[in-house]
């Protein structure tokens, strides 16, 4: 156990990227855990003073000003976080793990049912991403809740990139000489999947897991700027929808507007760090 | 033009910087000296790593970080001008001395060609580039001069066999003339049958241009076929320039003999004996002659001092303290 | 022969992936539960705009037909593949009874306009771009692409957003609310004028995060693939110059697998624009869309769906045949 956070850290050091993005998303991590000390009627609206300057005191409540349906930034954006990264980690989860199965499947039996994935993949690639969300989101409307909503971002393309790419590694590793060594040795078909094919697809499965986290924010928040998202609930995605709505710039109350656009860019920018700092890692330490 | 063409190499001495900061560096040429002539085919022999591609660059002006020449100079006299490789900078060797007074053929060179260009695109770029209009008739003569038809112009490199690439890649080199042709490892990763293909090649252009050749590579029958002399490194140093007969006859320095007695002959069915030990790592040389913790005469001096580069014959050279006198 | 050979089978391929997309969808539609049907309406109802009964009669039907609540599932796949594919959704609810095909087709020029526009400026730019950093290792390179590895992951609205604070609130120079008022402009030239105003921002927002951010990434990348290939080496050696080897040896084969790139990548890119266009209200499909969701308007969100698709295949297969052209080693086999 220890053996593996040690070389967790190792990693984390290795890169400046993947340093920064973890440190970032840390931080906004801890944020978004913070919300769970918020007051219980923070999502009360109009329950404070409308379009509040932020204030700092010992209430974190106006740390950011309040909004002018009469609600804290602070607690909603702490909230909008949390529910955002909810999101994300339950489209990732899915999305991820399905395209490593079926990408493995498919870099491993390259007939018929091969075919019939990657085609599959290719075909839901090319359907564009959000309409098919609004499609599906309007239909489904009654039972949206979080998880669903993660669910739907599933169905269309999330498993298919990382689908394409593992199987990708996987026929490029089976092409490698080490594992036709392998076979010819006497390993099963598990056994090499374990101990030759796996290190290498790890890697890879995290960098998609991490891709298809941004790719369900940023779809959340496309949807919810549609009015599709969910309407009772605070996501980051939610709070721009009632900044467009509300249009409080115009009237020059720019603490609303500014920290859920800075955390989403947050979000974006050191998860991405992480991504590309590990592929980078990854890339080096195989290439050897 | 004037026949007068030699290279003179002088005290060369060339390191690969590993860590600039902490001066650590991989010592690869080390006090290196070389006369070239007009006309003569000069092979440069030795294992991997010795230095036998890194001098060939250097030599050609291709010195780029890691790579840093420290010491020594490379002068080319070649059509009535001396040319000083090193203190050339990169523009002026582009200018005036790259293709036009000496000629690379890389390693590989049957992916040296750009994918998306076709072959006579390649000539094009050269002619139009270096010197006013593209002449190609020259060029179809060239070609078809090394067995070629003209119809490969009009081709894409990947239409194309592995050998076609190569005449075409030998073409290019000598497309305007070069006074001396560099060839690094050209026939390494390549059957026997296109080998003999290259060389004999390489060997016509040279006697109907009457330009020198250097042939680099670790195979000693390759240097056996073609090369009047060979210059033999270790680690970095050349120790021992001999005529080819020489070499194989009366290898001089013990280096060379392990490399001569290792070579399976026809009738000798004795059991080959090879070098023990390997090379040492450039990083940390040992003192003294760098040879001397594989070499079976090693004497105390070896271990203490470099051995000189000593002339025993006319163009006979041997960096060894068995030939000193005293 | 060959060529042709590869034409025929790119067409095909076209037709199949939009036939098998519609038919994914006609599959998952098949899921939605028979109340949805007069969920929907009551919500459509709700919107508290007139409504016309006639309209409701036929989107019952309509509906009832494309969630395969109704007949035989043979009959209405090809009736549902029928609609998708002709883009047949009857009258638009929104603006009954005009016909969704037609609010759509008048959009659908801005969006097109748009979208190829920035796609093409943003690709070709950073292409150029990407390849041009690649060769020196200088601080500016460096910050260049730091700068990079911040756009690319922002969502393309999220960055407009951005851009509105900026431009419309700190330094006001474009107008903070109110999009564009004439649907179709003519050709006058305060028409042409208006027009690319109310472009700039919309269209600054992709160039800037999809040219910046992702293509320059990406090609400088590759330009240092190709600078570690032994064709790029001998080019050196040749003493070819820098501006001519950067030209057709590093861009001319970075180009090849940007343009399959971009083929993958233009869902992506078109979901984006489509936000985009909401956020700057920007007439093109992505504010028809917002305004069909709105209005609860089920036969227009369809219909915009499916151009989608059928508009996204389109550009992949034009791309697909344009890159042949470009690769010999596609062209000659």
């Amino acid at each position: 156990m220890i053996s593996v956070v040690k070389r967790i850290m190792k990693i984390i050091k290795s890169d400046v990227k993947v340093y920064v993005g973890t440190l970032i998303f840390i931080l906004l991590l801890i944020f978004a855990l913070i919300s769970f000390l918020a007051p219980s009627w923070h999502k009360a609206w109009y329950f404070l003073p409308r379009d509040q300057l932020p204030q700092l005191s010992s209430d974190p409540t106006y740390w950011l000003g309040t909004t002018t349906n009469g609600r804290s930034v602070f607690w909603s954006l702490a909230r909008a976080t949390l529910n955002s990264l909810i999101i994300g980690l339950v489209a990732a989860t899915l999305a991820a793990h399905i395209g490593l199965i079926l990408g493995i499947l498919a870099g491993l039996r390259s007939g018929v049912i091969g075919a019939i994935i990657m085609m599959l993949a290719d075909v839901f690639i090319t359907i564009p991403p959000l309409p098919l969300h609004v499609v599906l989101v309007t239909i489904f409307k009654e039972y949206i809740s979080l998880p669903l909503l993660g669910l739907i971002f599933v169905i269309p393309s999330s498993w298919a990139w990382p689908a394409r790419q593992i199987r990708a590694l996987v026929t490029s590793l089976r092409e490698r000489e080490f594992i036709l060594t392998s076979l010819l040795s006497g390993n099963t078909t598990r056994r090499i999947l374990l101990n030759e094919i796996f290190p290498y697809t790890f890697g890879w499965h995290l960098v998609n897991f991490l891709n298809t986290v941004l790719f369900a924010i940023g779809s959340e928040a496309g949807l919810a700027i549609l009015g599709l998202s969910l309407m009772r609930e605070d996501t980051l995605g939610m709070m721009i929808y009632w900044i467009i709505y509300f249009n409080p710039l115009y009237r020059g109350i720019w603490w609303w507007v500014i920290p859920p656009i800075v955390v989403l860019i947050l979000i974006f920018v050191s998860l991405y760090l992480i991504s590309t700092g590990l592929q980078d890692y990854f890339n080096l330490r195989f290439k050897r | 033009m004037s026949g007068g063409f030699e290279i003179n190499i002088r005290d060369l001495d060339a390191v690969y910087d590993v860590d600039i900061e902490k001066n650590v560096y991989v010592h690869a040429i080390d006090d290196v000296n070389l006369h070239i002539k007009r006309g003569e085919v000069l092979g440069i022999a030795g294992e991997s790593g010795c230095g036998k591609s890194t001098l060939a660059k250097i030599v050609y002006g291709f010195v780029n970080p890691p790579l840093r020449v420290r010491k020594g100079s490379i002068i080319i006299n070649a059509y009535d001008s001396e040319y000083d490789v090193i203190s050339l900078s990169l523009e002026e060797r582009r200018a005036k001395l790259w293709w036009r007074v000496i000629s690379y053929i890389p390693q590989n060179a049957m992916n040296v060609l750009n994918p998306v260009m076709r072959v006579k695109d390649h000539f094009i770029e050269l002619l139009r580039h270096r010197s006013p209009k593209a002449d190609m008739e020259e060029v179809v003569k060239l070609i078809e001069s090394t067995g070629l038809k003209k119809e490969v112009l009009n081709a894409y490199p990947h239409q194309l066999s592995g050998g076609m690439r190569q005449r075409i890649v030998m073409a290019l080199a000598l497309i305007f003339n070069p006074r001396v042709v560099i060839a690094d490892e050209p026939t390494t990763a390549v059957d026997v049958v296109l080998q003999r293909g290259i060389l004999q090649l390489l060997i016509e252009f040279q006697k109907k241009l009457n330009n020198t050749l250097i042939i680099i590579t670790h195979d000693a029958g390759v240097h056996s076929m073609v090369a009047d002399r060979v210059a033999v490194m270790y680690a970095g140093n050349i120790v021992e320039v001999s005529e080819i007969n020489a070499v194989f006859e009366r290898p001089l320095h013990p280096y060379t003999q392990g490399l001569i007695n290792s070579l399976p002959r026809i009738g000798d069915k004795s059991t080959r004996v090879g070098l023990a030990g390997s090379p040492p790592d450039l990083r940390n040389p040992p003192a003294g002659c760098r040879f001397h913790p594989r070499c079976p005469f090693a004497m105390d001096i070896c271990k203490r001092e470099k051995p000189p580069f000593i002339e025993i014959e006319k163009d006979c050279f041997v960096a060894c303290w068995l030939y000193t006198k005293g | 022969m060959k060529t042709i050979y590869y034409f025929f089978l790119r067409i095909i391929t076209f037709i199949l992936t939009i036939l098998l997309s519609f038919t994914l969808i006609f599959i998952i539609l098949q899921f939605v539960p028979a109340s949805i049907v007069e969920l929907l309406i009551a919500s459509y109802r709700s919107k508290g705009q007139y409504y016309d009964p006639k309209a409701i009669i036929e989107l019952r039907e309509r509906l009832y037909e494309l969630f395969g609540l109704g007949g035989n599932i043979v009959d209405q796949y090809f009736r549902f593949l029928n609609r998708f594919v002709l883009l047949e959704f009857g009258s638009s609810l929104i603006a009954f009874p005009t016909p969704v095909k037609e609010i759509i087709a008048l959009r659908l020029p801005w969006t097109v306009g748009l979208l190829s526009i920035t796609a093409i400026i943003s690709w070709i730019m950073g292409n150029i771009l990407g390849v041009l950093a690649s060769e020196r290792s200088s601080a500016i390179s460096r910050t260049l692409r730091a700068i990079a590895v911040t756009l690319y992951p922002i969502p393309y609205y999220i960055f407009a957003l951005v851009l509105i604070f900026i431009f419309s609130y700190l330094i006001p120079l474009f107008p903070l609310i109110g999009g564009i008022t004439t649907v179709s402009p003519s050709l006058t030239i305060y028409d042409m004028v208006y027009l690319i105003k109310s472009s700039i921002l919309p269209a600054l927002s992709i160039i800037i995060v999809s040219g910046f951010g992702w293509w320059f990434l990406s090609s400088s990348s590759l330009a240092q693939v190709v600078q570690n290939e032994d064709f790029y080496k001998f080019a050196i050696l040749r003493g070819l110059s820098s501006n001519l080897i950067l030209k057709r040896y590093t861009l001319r084969n970075v180009i090849l697998p940007q343009i399959t790139a971009l083929g993958l990548a233009l869902g992506g890119i078109f979901s984006g624009a489509l936000l985009v266009e909401v956020v700057f209200a920007y007439p093109g499909l992505g504010y028809l869309l917002y305004r069909a969701i709105l209005g609860g308007d089920i036969p227009t969100t369809l219909g915009i769906l499916s151009l989608s698709v059928i508009g996204v295949s389109a550009a992949t297969l034009i791309l697909d045949l344009i890159y042949p052209l470009l690769d010999p080693r596609v062209r000659h086999r």
